[in-house]
């Protein structure tokens, strides 16, 4: 399952890129935010691997999280699934997979099914 | 604005106190506190604690009044409390001198406390995570083990800082812990066992992290032209700057600087009209070992980048260009949360009057760094005792 993309917020005071829901820029005050969509690829900026998680996410570890540097300029914080074999790396693309509950989902993007579409 | 100094501390040990409360841990450390300062309860006009997620933790909330009652302050007192996450403690001490210093009261206890080891690891996690945006990142199931790892690997990417490095930060805070009668953690430990250790989240280890633990501190604050007349080593406040850093790591340009922290140095360096380079002990907020490093970076004792490599030379050791956490840091000194940026003020008095176990020779100005959340506030406070 493939989500086609994402939605976002930009400032057009600053061009920050703002996660919703925002009624204003965290960066620069502004108040004038439009939704703006962004291709569901991007890099990996950094990531870490939890082992150690809050009672509603223990079953889940070892789990990993990442910061993701979208196409377009705009970074997420997201989880990336787990994929055997794979190994994390700073500048490793990645392509949205699905989003439930814990927000955003990606997946390595050679491991991604049909990518090529 | 009046001078203000601190004429009294206080504390508990940091670690696990069984069977000892959270009122009766910040009973403790500002009765201490008020001894200390040889002031009559009555003397004082206003009481502010830092508190975290006591409601989370043990469920009691509204606790001011609580400890206020629990030590015998008078009934026309107003006891507040103030959460800032980890950050609490340093916040109850600013609030207590904006009140000195402002003329609006003479006398003002602060505090700060935590009861964290009666909970479950899952818990606390889960209460430390609840400073996240839970709209956002908290529903990620980020950690801030987690928070600290992803700033850990891009220091690591962007200036070549090793898993050595943050390993021999733990080395030194736990040889400086060994010495401190307070601190929850008194034995040494070598780098290999640093490394050995299990992952909490990569490539953060057990021993990269600072502990949950028990414990309260406290201060008493007065101006400084009496303060002498109470104690006769008082310590004058130079400054406390109180910040607002980014709710998420996402919205950081660069993760591996906290603007919070590089923003309360800088009021707070003017304020004291000092540098950094002026600064003798440092007590600074390393709940996790790459914080020590990126907070003696923001705080400005080394350049960007540099700070793995100023643990690695021995700049940050007791006897090196800028002691920092003589007393063992959060990493061994324990981490009860909300008492942590009291329990650095008591390290750096106890400094400054010439009296820690780990004394650094001649110290003259103490800094202290408090942080909290996703560096989403920081308090900076300077010190100095007089000649």
């Amino acid at each position: 399952m493939s989500c086609e993309v994402i939605k976002l917020l930009h400032c057009s005071r600053c061009q920050a890129f703002q996660v919703p829901p925002r009624l204003v820029c965290t960066k620069c005050g502004g108040e004038e935010l439009t939704q703006v969509t962004r291709e569901p690829s991007g890099t990996i900026y950094s990531f870490t691997t939890i082992y150690t998680a809050p009672a509603r996410f223990s079953k889940q570890v070892p789990y990993h999280v990442a910061l993701v540097e979208l196409l377009g300029g705009a970074r997420v914080t997201a989880r990336v699934e787990r994929v055997p074999g794979e190994s994390l790396y700073i500048g490793m693309p990645v392509r949205l997979s699905r989003q439930d509950e814990h927000g955003l989902w990606f997946r390595p993007e050679q491991y991604e099914p049909n990518s090529g579409s | 604005m009046r001078g203000v100094s601190i004429i009294g501390v206080g504390t508990t040990p940091f670690g696990v106190c069984e069977g000892v409360s959270l009122k009766e841990l910040a009973c403790k450390a500002c009765l201490d506190a008020l001894k200390d300062a040889g002031i009559d309860k009555r003397e004082i006009q206003a009481f502010y604690v830092g508190n975290f997620i006591s409601g989370i933790l043990v469920g009691q909330e509204t606790i001011a009044p609580l400890i206020a009652n629990g030590i015998g302050l008078p009934k026309d007192v107003p006891a507040t409390k103030v959460e800032g996450a980890c950050c609490s403690g340093g916040i109850a001490l600013r609030h207590g001198y904006l009140l000195v210093a402002s003329g609006a009261a003479d006398f003002v206890l602060v505090a700060g406390v935590e009861k964290m080891t009666s909970a479950s690891t899952e818990k606390n996690t889960e209460g430390l995570a609840s400073a996240f945006d839970q709209e956002t990142e908290g529903r990620t199931g980020l950690t801030f083990p987690g928070f600290f790892a992803l700033i850990a690997r891009r220091h690591m990417h962007q200036y070549g800082t090793k898993p050595e490095h943050l390993g021999l930060v733990s080395v030194k805070n736990h040889s400086n812990g060994v010495s401190n009668p307070r601190a929850r953690f008194r034995n040494p430990v070598s780098l290999d066992e640093v490394m050995a250790s299990r992952i909490i989240a990569d490539p953060l280890r057990l021993y990269d992290c600072c502990p949950i633990s028990d414990g309260a501190a406290a201060a008493v604050l007065c101006p400084s032209d009496i303060a002498a007349s109470f104690h006769p080593k008082p310590v004058d406040i130079l400054s406390v700057a109180q910040t607002t850093g980014y709710s998420a790591t996402y919205e950081m340009e660069d993760p591996t600087t906290l603007i919070a922290t590089v923003k309360a140095a800088k009021q707070a360096y003017e304020m004291a009209n000092i540098t950094p380079h002026d600064v003798d002990v440092a007590e600074i907020h390393d709940c996790f070992t790459i914080a020590e490093i990126v907070d003696s970076e923001d705080l400005g004792f080394f350049p960007k980048g540099r700070g793995g490599f100023a643990v690695e030379e021995g700049q940050t050791l007791l006897d090196g260009k800028i002691p920092i956490n003589p007393s063992g840091g959060l990493i061994s000194k324990g981490h009860p949360v909300g008492a942590t940026g009291l329990g650095q003020i008591y390290e750096l008095v106890i400094q400054l009057r010439g009296e820690h176990e780990n004394q650094v020779k001649g110290a003259e100005i103490g800094l202290a760094h408090n942080l909290g959340g996703t560096g989403q506030l920081c308090t900076v406070t300077i010190l100095r005792r007089r000649a």
